[in-house]
């Protein structure tokens, strides 16, 4: 995630986007550690949705 | 630099490592645990019959599942609360959940079950020698009565208890298992990735992620839209 985050600082600049699509059960604990990394790409809330139950897993 | 906008269309899935291998079809390995109690829980296929060691006590449970786990994994820690929730329900009808912690300590299994509130036995593998291939990342298996492993699982995803569930019941009424493992769309090169319409996590306010007459399309939660030349995506659960 970090270097995801270094990743969209580069190139956001150039056409490059990057987003998360967040699975955690805690919806303020993402945000918290969402915080805490310095994540500034988009971040989507896909618990619960079906996109997640369809892809999100391993 | 310039960059080939197609050359930076790539999607990932986060992952929890490398997956177990434990096949349908195969025997459940011996497995040796230290359970959070610090006692010795043996888990072996004898004579077409599991055999379930916890001190004193022998069971023969009429099916049993077999999580392998990390105790600091998040998706680990996921799983074993969609575990815990038929655990009730499958102990009352003869089977068993088993949780076997391959990375950690006793310390950071003892914390996994007890801030999970998991009441089904969990342990730590005290002896990897020929598992190395078998349990790895997150994944699970469940066995019937002989043993043999009739359901098989890398990963988690929502709702994988109903099917558990249902594997549980058909094998402990000596029926063939309904589910060898779960069904998942998987990304290939080549595939379109469908729209994104979800809400921000920050801002809780719309944002969309689209393929448009060939064009990328994401409108972010202030209503701004712009044309990536290319994304980067994954599933994050932290």
């Amino acid at each position: 995630m970090v270097h995801l985050q270094k990743l969209h600082e580069k190139e956001s600049t150039n056409g490059l986007l990057v987003f998360a699509i967040a699975m955690h059960p805690d919806q303020k604990v993402a945000l918290q550690l969402t915080r805490e990394l310095g994540l500034t790409y988009p971040i989507f809330e896909g618990m619960g949705s079906d996109l997640g139950k369809l892809y999100a897993y391993g | 630099m310039r960059r080939n906008a197609s050359s930076w269309f790539v999607a990932i899935l986060v992952s929890a490592g490398a997956f177990g291998q434990v096949e349908v079809g195969e025997a459940l390995p011996a497995l040796r645990l230290t359970t959070s109690d610090g006692s010795t829980l043996r888990i072996a296929v004898e004579g077409g019959q599991i055999f379930v060691h916890r001190g004193t006590t022998t069971d023969h449970p009429k099916a049993l599942m077999v999580h392998f786990l990390q105790p600091d994994c998040l998706q680990c820690q996921a799983q074993a609360k969609a575990m815990q929730s038929i655990h009730p329900g499958v102990a009352a009808k003869g089977g068993l959940i088993v949780g076997a912690a391959h990375r950690g300590d006793a310390e950071a299994v003892r914390a996994f079950q007890q801030k999970l509130g998991l009441t089904f036995p969990v342990g730590l593998i005290t002896d990897r020698a020929g598992l190395e291939k078998k349990v790895a990342g997150d994944a699970c298996a469940i066995a019937d009565r002989t043993g043999v492993v009739r359901f098989a699982q890398a990963g988690f995803g929502e709702g994988d208890h109903k099917l558990w569930g249902e594997v549980f019941d058909a094998l402990i009424a000596g029926q063939a298992s309904p589910h060898a493992g779960v069904a998942r769309e998987r990304f290939k090169v080549g595939d379109s990735f469908p729209a994104v319409r979800l809400p921000s996590l920050r801002t809780g306010k719309p944002m969309e992620y689209v393929g448009v007459d060939g064009k990328l399309r994401f409108t972010d939660d202030d209503g701004k839209t712009t044309h990536p030349k290319a994304a980067i995506f994954f599933f994050s659960r932290y």
